[in-house]
């Protein structure tokens, strides 16, 4: 009976139903991976076109991740974990969970970090962001990408860097200050970099607000990504 | 040292059985062979009580109207049928819940985000099952009450493991706070701070202030904490405290009501909501909060007639009398004939019937009620033998009511808080004058027992002082004083006669007893100190003597 005054918007229904299809994706997910792995055994070649709509199932799951984080952020339901990790352990987990797909495409990735660099952030939100980025890379590389972790004048600052074509012009523009600017009407990519600079803003310390920074050059010469972390 | 993964025990919980069937193949391609999973929460819980498992990897979401993964680990940790070293990780679908939910002793030790693959799973346990070794050790100490011991592990791993030193200062500082070393805790907390603005050291830091009865302090240092980390719950729950300390009422009522917006599904939060609000008069506020307590009880360890028992209170002021009885019905109905249920009950039809001007009821019910009372001794929770007092006063039996609060105020004489809430009865029944009499004459005569018993210790005599505050315990076994005394007696003791079993067996059972009553005593905590200071020299001492 209360509920018949209260307004119900779109944003509350995109919740719970946003939820619903992460839990469907999920077992798909779950599925598809079993089949692959045991096509793969019985060398069976058709795995290899599985995995391209593994591909495709992963990209909806961290567009839905996105969304459900941008919500929950927006309507003050959540806040940042920050703890201490350890940054290389991250990025080879990270590693792990994408190279047999990268490999398909005979994309080799690697690591470039010390293995004693640690810093403070929120290890779920940084995972995120990167894998995202690592899942467009898969598009865009030709057959290399790196990931980097390295201390910077104060901020810990992680990349993902591939060889191929970089990112086109207007997408360099548009990261200046990308929360401001992104436009959902422009292109697939907004939703990705949005998400990102929202992660990297953040993360706060000292006055230092994190950031992100999208060029081109880097180890390889394509497109570099790169999270600011203070 | 590399995992052994045959030698542990795993159960998996999830309502889906494709994805228990998954992480099975994943975990057997480890090594893992004792494997166990469930669908279903209540078998799971059934499963966690006959077997010892290392491993739980549990869903969060197990389908609706079924317990979470959430209120698995409560009941399981309550319960105390998993071991500190079990290593529990929350499945779960998105990465937005880590920190909305519990406060710090109900987290679970770590998170996986659905899907993973096996590789994820396997680093991620790896490095759990190594930081629980650790963990375990330092737990194990606390439980025997070697808290000096327990410190100095934190110490030594800070050191060996820098790569996980926030966890073992979070550890030192808490078991800091254990003891009353707030100074020591402070430094932690600030230590950390000074590294980077964690909540939990911002959050440790007005505990400090807390306990120190720095409340001012206090409250700007939460709503430091609350202001930066919007969702750590733990925050909004010390400030609504403090702010009841500053007897800015109203405030902590709001505070706890912003926190329940953000976690609607925390019982105990929505429990302590209604009460305060029943408090201040706001019975519209208690009313939805106690319904939401009820209905969230139906899944948790925290379910108490004591909800159902306020709605019917709330129904009681606002004149819906016939509603009441149907909640109190309810009661008897939901709980199967536990008698503490009954007994409440049975009190408030009493408070219904009165409320009714029918007299000859409320008096059936109160002697229903003293029935259950006399059947379980006597031993109820203080605030249902607060009701019961009230029952037994208001119906006429002035003598029974009286004896229980005088009981109350004997066994809890220093504690200001219960000796108001037994004089806020005695003026809703009109008994002051007489209550009065009754607390003083209590307290004088606890004060009495305690220097006669104390007496006996400067004189000497020991074994005398030992069986006589282990009497006075017996028959006050909630007096903190007497309870501090026999430990304090039997430390000393064993300082001069050295290690003996029993006597170490029966100063733990009231340093156990003391941590339930008033776990911030400054007697306590410094008869911690010195349990632990002879424990370990007397340990010392029995292992020289086998050498």
């Amino acid at each position: 009976m209360e509920r018949n005054n209260e307004i119900v918007t779109f944003s509350d229904v995109l919740a719970p139903a946003v939820h619903d299809m992460k839990n469907s994706l999920s077992m798909l997910l779950d599925t598809l991976n079993d089949v692959v792995a045991e096509l793969r055994e019985q060398e069976n070649s058709s795995y290899k076109r599985l995995s391209q709509i593994q591909y495709e199932a992963k990209r909806v799951n961290h567009n839905l991740i996105q969304l459900l984080t941008i919500y929950k952020v927006g309507k003050g339901m959540h806040s940042l974990s920050v703890s201490y990790h350890s940054v290389y352990e991250m990025l080879e987990e990270i590693m792990l969970v994408n190279q047999e797909l990268l490999a398909l495409k005979g994309i080799e990735i690697g690591i470039s970090c010390p293995d004693d660099l640690f810093g403070f952030f929120d290890r779920e939100m940084i995972s995120g962001v990167l894998n995202n980025i690592l899942n467009n890379a898969f598009r865009y590389a030709n057959s290399k990408i790196l990931l980097r972790g390295a201390p910077d004048d104060g901020f810990l600052v992680l990349s993902v860097e591939d060889d191929g074509m970089g990112y086109p012009e207007s997408m360099l523009a548009k990261v200046e200050k990308p929360v401001d600017k992104v436009s959902f009407t422009s292109g697939s990519t907004g939703l990705g970099l949005y998400f990102s600079s929202l992660v990297a803003e953040l993360h706060k310390n000292n006055g230092k607000t994190g950031m992100i920074v999208v060029e081109n050059g880097g180890e390889y010469g394509g497109g570099c990504f790169s999270i600011r972390i203070p | 040292m590399p995992t052994d993964w045959g030698a542990k025990k795993y159960l998996i919980i999830d309502d889906f059985s494709a994805f228990r069937h998954s992480v099975k193949k994943m975990l057997q391609s480890f090594g893992a062979k004792d494997m166990d999973d469930s669908g279903d929460p209540e078998e799971a819980i059934r499963m966690l009580s006959k077997k010892n498992y290392d491993v739980i990897l549990c869903d969060y979401n197990l389908g609706e109207d079924r317990r979470d993964g959430q209120q698995i680990l409560e009941e399981a940790k309550f319960r105390s049928i998993i071991r500190p070293s079990t290593a529990y990780i929350m499945i779960t679908a998105e990465n937005t819940m880590t920190m909305v939910m519990s406060t710090l002793e109900y987290v679970p030790d770590g998170y996986l985000i659905k899907p993973f693959v096996p590789e994820v799973l396997r680093r991620r346990l790896e490095t759990l099952i190594d930081r629980k070794k650790d963990i375990e050790e330092i737990e194990s100490a606390i439980q025997k009450m070697e808290h000096l011991r327990a410190i100095a592990i934190c110490d030594e791993l800070s050191k060996k493991k820098p790569a996980n030193i926030l966890d073992f200062l979070q550890m030192k500082a808490n078991i800091c706070l254990m003891i009353g070393n707030y100074d020591d805790a402070q430094a932690v907390y600030e230590r950390v701070l000074t590294l980077r603005n964690i909540p939990w050291a911002r959050l440790g830091l007005g505990k400090v202030y807390f306990y120190r009865k720095q409340f001012i302090e206090a409250r700007d240092t939460f709503e430091e904490t609350i202001k930066e980390s919007g969702t750590f719950m733990e925050a909004y729950d010390w400030l609504a405290k403090t702010m009841e300390e500053l007897d800015e009422v109203q405030k902590a009522q709001d505070i706890l009501s912003d926190a329940i917006q953000i976690s609607p599904k925390a019982i105990l939060r929505q429990k302590a909501l209604a009460d305060i609000s029943y408090r201040n008069g706001d019975y519209d506020t208690a009313e939805k909060a106690y319904k939401k307590a009820v209905r969230l009880g139906k899944h948790s360890c925290f379910r108490s007639p004591t909800d159902h028992a306020g709605l019917a209170k709330v129904s009681i002021v606002k004149g819906l009398l016939t509603k009441a009885l149907e909640i109190t019905r309810d009661i008897r109905k939901e709980f199967g004939g536990a008698r503490e249920a009954d007994l409440l009950a049975s009190v408030m039809d009493s408070f219904i019937h009165t409320a009714m001007s029918n007299e000859p009821e409320a008096a059936k019910s109160i002697n229903d009620a003293a029935r259950h009372y006399d059947a379980m001794s006597g031993k109820v929770s203080n605030d249902i033998a607060l009701d019961l007092a009230k029952g037994f006063i208001a119906s006429g039996n002035k003598e029974k009511g009286m004896s229980i609060l005088e009981g109350l105020a004997k066994n809890h004489y220093e504690d200001e808080k219960m000796l108001r809430k037994v004089r806020h009865v005695l003026e809703e029944t009109g008994t002051t004058d007489e209550g009065e009499k009754i607390i003083a004459a209590a307290r004088q005569e606890t004060v009495k027992l305690n220097n006669q018993g104390v007496a006996l210790v400067e004189q000497g005599r020991l074994d005398e002082a030992i069986e006589f505050f282990t009497k006075a315990s017996e028959r006050l076994p909630d007096n903190v004083t007497v309870n501090a005394n026999a430990a304090r007696a039997i430390i000393i003791k064993m300082e001069k006669t050295g290690r003996d079993d029993r006597l170490l067996f029966r100063a733990r059972k009231h340093l156990e007893r003391l941590k339930a009553l008033a776990p911030t005593d400054a007697r306590y905590q410094k008869l911690l100190v010195k349990y632990a200071e002879s424990s370990s020299k007397l340990t010392n001492r029995g292992q020289n003597g086998t050498e």
